[in-house]
């Protein structure tokens, strides 16, 4: 898995983080079970604040794609690989939609008219 | 032939390597021959006529002649132990590179054990009655003497020059990761060997029972020697501007952090296990100037270092950490 964060970039690092490992389960580059490195080991090979890693981890597991255990680390869920590419798909309606001038009332009006 | 090597040793820019091989070929396999010999010269007048060889617990049950003990522990340690030393320096430029370091370990580390047997065996039988009054204690200390001076001849072995090797299979085509100024990337894989779970799993399990049925002892030692086990067992290999490390996942050991200034060429190649000394951890790149962490045959990590060191990995992506590598050296 390659992971990188443009400290020069208008996106914030955790979302970058984030992105970046969503990718890497999507593509199949972190498999289901596998666990992450330790968040201070990746924080300081991509130059960024342990907490900023944290916070990117976080996400993944409110998505359900990661799960963090105390003693035993960050792993990737079972339904990881399933879940990041629709996630992935989400975040570019949503971007897409936001860009195009709905607001977000109208854009969850969307999703459920289609279920 | 001795000056052909020396020759060749200091023309390889190495001056005062003679030194070395006079150390590794003259001074090593002389304090292995002589310690015992000295010993046996001073103590083979109060030794009983057999010396114990085998023991059962506390209790010693095979013994052997001092001839035979001599001639069996000189053709099956000493004798194949210095072979291995000699044989291992004279042809270091036919054998892949930081080889004969790993050749001069083994061949010292088995002479050495040979040389304490023999040595122990005569000095703790002196003014014994009979070899069954023989204590067992004492074979700890020899391992440990033979790991020490394996090691110092690994030491001295390291600088020889081993054969010419064509390491790259893509890496000088391999283009750079594009990397701006302000972007950071790390790389991360994560390898699990099975062959090595299975040899660990086997031995915890030998050490519960053993220490389910009370035997503690053997219990502790089985547990002991699947630690190593355990931790080449899954293995993770980072890369980032940092340089490389390479660490146990299972158990907290570090096996190498490699500096990125230490760095000089990353690329892929095909890993040849025998090349690199074979499967697991193999070599040290402070006492061998090389080192591998080989799971299988096939493609990894090749890391050429300063002082003309080498490391390997295997890997299934080698060609991302080595355009990463590139970069970071060459941003550097």
């Amino acid at each position: 898995m390659l992971l990188r964060v443009d400290h020069e970039s208008s996106v914030s690092l955790h979302e970058q983080i984030a992105g970046g490992l969503r990718a890497a389960i999507a593509g199949g580059e972190l498999s289901p079970g596998e666990r992450l490195p330790p968040a201070r080991q990746l924080a300081q090979g991509l130059d960024v604040n342990v907490h900023t890693l944290l916070r990117a981890m976080q996400t993944l597991r409110d998505e359900g794609l990661l799960e963090m255990r105390r003693g035993r680390g960050t792993a990737v869920t079972g339904a990881a690989p399933k879940l990041a590419s629709f996630t992935e798909l989400a975040q570019k309606l949503v971007g897409e939609a936001r860009r195009g001038g709905l607001d977000d009332k109208e854009i969850l009006k969307l999703v459920e008219a289609q279920l | 032939m001795f000056d052909d090597t020396f020759t060749g040793v200091e023309g390889a820019g190495n001056a005062g390597s003679a030194w070395r091989s006079v150390v590794l070929l003259g001074v090593l396999p002389a304090v292995i021959v002589a310690v015992p010999a000295a010993a046996i010269a001073k103590y083979r007048g109060s030794v009983p006529s057999r010396l114990a060889t085998h023991w059962s617990g506390s209790e010693p049950d095979g013994s052997m002649t001092l001839t035979g003990l001599i001639v069996t522990v000189s053709l099956v340690l000493i004798l194949p132990g210095l072979a291995a030393l000699v044989g291992g320096v004279l042809a270091s430029r036919r054998l892949p590179q930081g080889m004969a370091s790993m050749v001069a370990f083994t061949g010292l580390f088995i002479a050495g054990l040979g040389a304490w047997i023999l040595t122990w065996s005569v000095f703790s039988h002196r003014n014994l009655e009979s070899w069954t009054e023989a204590s067992s204690v004492g074979v700890f200390p020899g391992v440990i003497a033979s790991i020490g001076i394996g090691a110092a001849a690994a030491w001295l072995a390291r600088t020889l020059p081993g054969a010419p090797d064509s390491p790259q299979r893509e890496g000088d085509q391999l283009p750079a990761l594009e990397l701006a100024s302000a972007e950071r990337a790390v790389f991360v894989e994560t390898m699990t060997f099975p062959f090595i779970m299975g040899l660990a799993a086997v031995g915890l399990l030998a050490a519960g029972v053993m220490l389910f049925i009370g035997e503690w002892q053997t219990g502790v030692f089985c547990l002991l020697m699947t630690l190593p086990g355990l931790s080449m067992g899954r293995v993770r290999v980072q890369a980032d501007r940092n340089g490389v490390t390479l660490r146990s996942t299972l158990l907290p050991i570090r096996y190498n952090k490699i500096d990125l200034a230490d760095i000089e060429q990353a690329s892929v190649i095909d890993v040849e296990p025998m090349k690199w000394g074979g499967w697991g951890y193999r070599g040290s790149l402070k006492i061998a100037g090389t080192a591998a962490f080989v799971t299988r045959k096939g493609p990894g990590l090749r890391l050429d270092l300063t002082k003309n060191r080498r490391f390997a990995v295997t890997i299934n992506d080698p060609e991302t950490p080595t355009r990463l590598l590139n970069a970071l050296r060459a941003n550097a």
